[in-house]
């Protein structure tokens, strides 16, 4: 399932720090901040929207070969690097958009660089917290396969998770789960998954916010949905049928043509 | 060579159908299992325990800090430690240890050591530990500092005890304008200190550099043991010394009877409520606890811990526990002595649902025909020097 012929990987020097980044097609430049999955292997979804869009794909800190993550521990770090990443390429302004971590990350620099966003897309976002409808601890299942894929996915059984989340891993494989995982540890750890700031900060953003979650999703409610595009100033919702967190794998097509649609 | 009486304070009333009925003995094991009246039996009988060892003549006792679990009852060990001080004269108190990344600011545990070591008249072995990962899930400190915040803490308390107060520490994680520390401890530069881990090359190294005492965590298979203790050697090599066996210390649960039928009878079932309930989820590791290749490499023991052995055979061949006649106990002791090279050895007499009668009686019998023998057979190794002290000559300022 991998093409990674159709896209080119590069890796830049951005003060100090190394960044990973895969890029492919033309058009409007699309930033996607990848999720705690760590997807930085081409993928279908990737290839789907390149179709449209000059779509940039950068590895976080500590993800792939992206370096830096021991100077990351919180948003406010990851707002920085983007900031400087942005810088680098040259872009002003980039339409956005982020899964799960990444959908958090994308919100948290609209906040701080609302005029660097002109589109702002969260799928599943991390990052706010309601009592009522708390997120599932993912790390208290690192060790289960089969927990996470049902924490992941609308479908924990299908061929997709299982290939996803497989049962058995390479030490390699290991390895690198292991290390997104310590990523996201920093910046979930405590406050659990969100920023108690994030809620009172979102009023900044000005762009146009798409709001997309899996009816069926384990981890992050999609209740807190509505709870962004409340907080939000000019957001819309969209729910993905039979699909769980990883909308990007479960619900690709509806993902794509959502984002390509609000895109225009 | 040096006996200590180790103490785990387990809680031994766990329900029935624990091993089917709960996923884990620790973090989210609901507390509404433990009842305070058992409970407050149940730490004044281990105390009391804890006291007899001086009586046998154990050379020290060991505690430990452990949170929000039914497999060690001591959150607190310092206060366990503080009534040892006071109801007895002679044993070395050894906690091993506080978790420096669980207290803010450090200082803390810098004042409750000193306060033990007034008290006890200078018996205090100080132990520091990173804390185990469940702990950084109960207590929702982020495990990804867990290394970080552990060295610095160590630095800010050796230096509280060996520098004259008031001064500044600030360091990554830590901010103190105010460092000047009441009381300070009657042993000088400090109390000797050790350091218990699993294996991780990268403890050994802070210890070996330190020349502080390293003491092998338990219920893994006798042969990581040895890995572990002969990477220890190495880590002292390269720091260009040979350790001293006292400067090693396995920790191993043991239980003595007349006969080697009736000391498994007794202690089996024990050992199996430890292994299968207590130890069920103590192996939940936080992303980043640890460093990628260090926890590729515990992935890689999971069959030689205890929680994943089942049966006696394992038990046996493993050493995961010493049991039998005294001639039995004393003969493994003295081959796994010599194999392991280590000068303190670290008895869990008291394990899982173990009575307070059997593990009295197991205590005794081992006390009076095990020890003596294997200090006698193991002698070259029965100088007590305190290791553990820091001997950088900068140390002492």
């Amino acid at each position: 399932m991998l093409e990674e012929s159709r896209s080119r990987t590069r890796l830049l020097e951005v003060h100090g720090r190394t960044v990973q980044l895969m890029e492919s097609g033309e058009g409007e430049p699309l930033l996607y901040l990848h999720s705690a999955y760590g997807e930085n292997l081409w993928m279908p979804f990737h290839d789907k929207l390149a179709e449209r869009f000059h779509l940039i794909a950068p590895a976080h800190p500590g993800f792939a070969r992206t370096t830096g993550s021991e100077e990351i521990s919180s948003m406010e770090d990851l707002a920085f690097h983007y900031v400087d990443l942005l810088d680098h390429l040259k872009l002003e302004a980039v339409n956005l958009a982020g899964t799960s971590l990444g959908g958090w990350i994308a919100a948290e620099f609209a906040t701080r660089y609302p005029q660097r966003v002109k589109k702002l897309i969260l799928g599943a976002p991390a990052g706010l917290w309601l009592d009522a409808h708390p997120m599932t601890d993912m790390f208290a299942a690192l060790n289960s396969a089969e927990k996470l894929r049902q924490m992941n996915f609308h479908e924990a059984d299908s061929l997709l998770a299982q290939m996803l989340i497989p049962d058995e891993a390479s030490d390699e494989e290991k390895a690198e789960a292991y290390k997104g995982m310590a990523v996201t540890a920093r910046l979930f750890w405590n406050p659990f998954g969100h920023n108690p700031k994030l809620a009172a900060r979102l009023r900044r953003i000005s762009s146009p916010t798409l709001i997309l979650w899996g009816d069926d999703d384990q981890l992050i409610p999609n209740v807190y949905a509505a709870e962004w595009a409340r907080q939000l100033n000019d957001a819309r919702v969209i729910v993905i049928k039979d699909c769980g967190h990883l909308m990007m794998f479960e619900g690709e097509n509806d993902f794509v043509a959502a984002i390509t649609d609000f895109l225009g | 060579m040096r006996f200590f009486y180790f103490h785990l304070m387990c809680w031994p009333y766990l329900p029935e159908n624990f091993r089917e009925q709960y996923d884990s003995a620790w973090v989210w094991v609901p507390n509404m299992l433990f009842d305070p009246e058992q409970g407050g039996e149940l730490y004044n009988e281990y105390i009391n325990s804890l006291v007899y060892a001086e009586e046998l003549g154990f050379d020290g006792i060991c505690v430990n800090e452990h949170h929000q679990n039914a497999y060690g009852l001591m959150p607190s060990p310092n206060l366990i430690a503080s009534i040892i001080a006071r109801e007895t004269k002679r044993v070395k108190i050894a906690v091993i240890g506080n978790a420096l990344p669980l207290y803010n600011p450090p200082t803390r545990i810098a004042e409750e050591f000193a306060m033990i070591d007034c008290i006890s008249g200078g018996r205090l072995i100080a132990g520091f530990v990173v804390g185990g990962g469940p702990e950084y899930f109960s207590f929702s400190i982020n495990p990804t500092e867990a290394r970080e915040r552990f060295r610095e803490a160590h630095d800010l308390i050796i230096k509280a005890w060996t520098e004259p107060g008031p001064f500044r520490y600030f360091s990554k994680h830590y901010h103190l304008n105010y460092v000047n520390p009441w009381p300070r401890p009657i042993q000088q530069p400090h109390p000797p200190i050790w350091i218990p881990g699993v294996g991780s090359i990268e403890t050994m190294e802070f210890v070996a550099k330190r020349r502080y005492a390293y003491m092998g965590i338990p219920y893994f298979h006798i042969n990581v043991f040895k890995r572990t203790f002969d990477m220890f050697r190495e880590c002292c090599a390269n720091e260009g010394y040979t350790p001293d066996p006292e400067q090693m210390g396995w920790i191993v649960p043991t239980y003595v009877a007349a006969t080697d039928e009736q000391a498994r009878r007794e202690f089996e079932p024990h050992l199996w409520y430890f292994a299968k309930n207590l130890l069920k989820g103590i192996d939940i590791s936080p992303p980043g606890y640890t460093s990628v290749k260090s926890a590729l490499s515990i992935d890689k023991n999971r069959d030689k811990f205890l929680l994943n052995v089942e049966t006696w055979a394992q038990i046996e061949d493993g050493a995961y526990a010493l049991v039998g006649s005294p001639a039995t106990v004393r003969d493994k002791l003295i081959h796994y002595q010599k194999m392991l090279g280590v000068g303190n050895i670290l008895t869990a007499c008291q394990l899982g649902s173990l009575s307070h009668e059997l593990s009295r009686q197991s205590m005794k019998l081992f006390a009076e025909e095990v020890m003596p023998y294997v200090k006698q057979a193991t002698t070259g190794t029965d100088q007590s020097q305190d290791a553990g002290r820091e001997q950088e000559p900068n140390a002492a300022a």
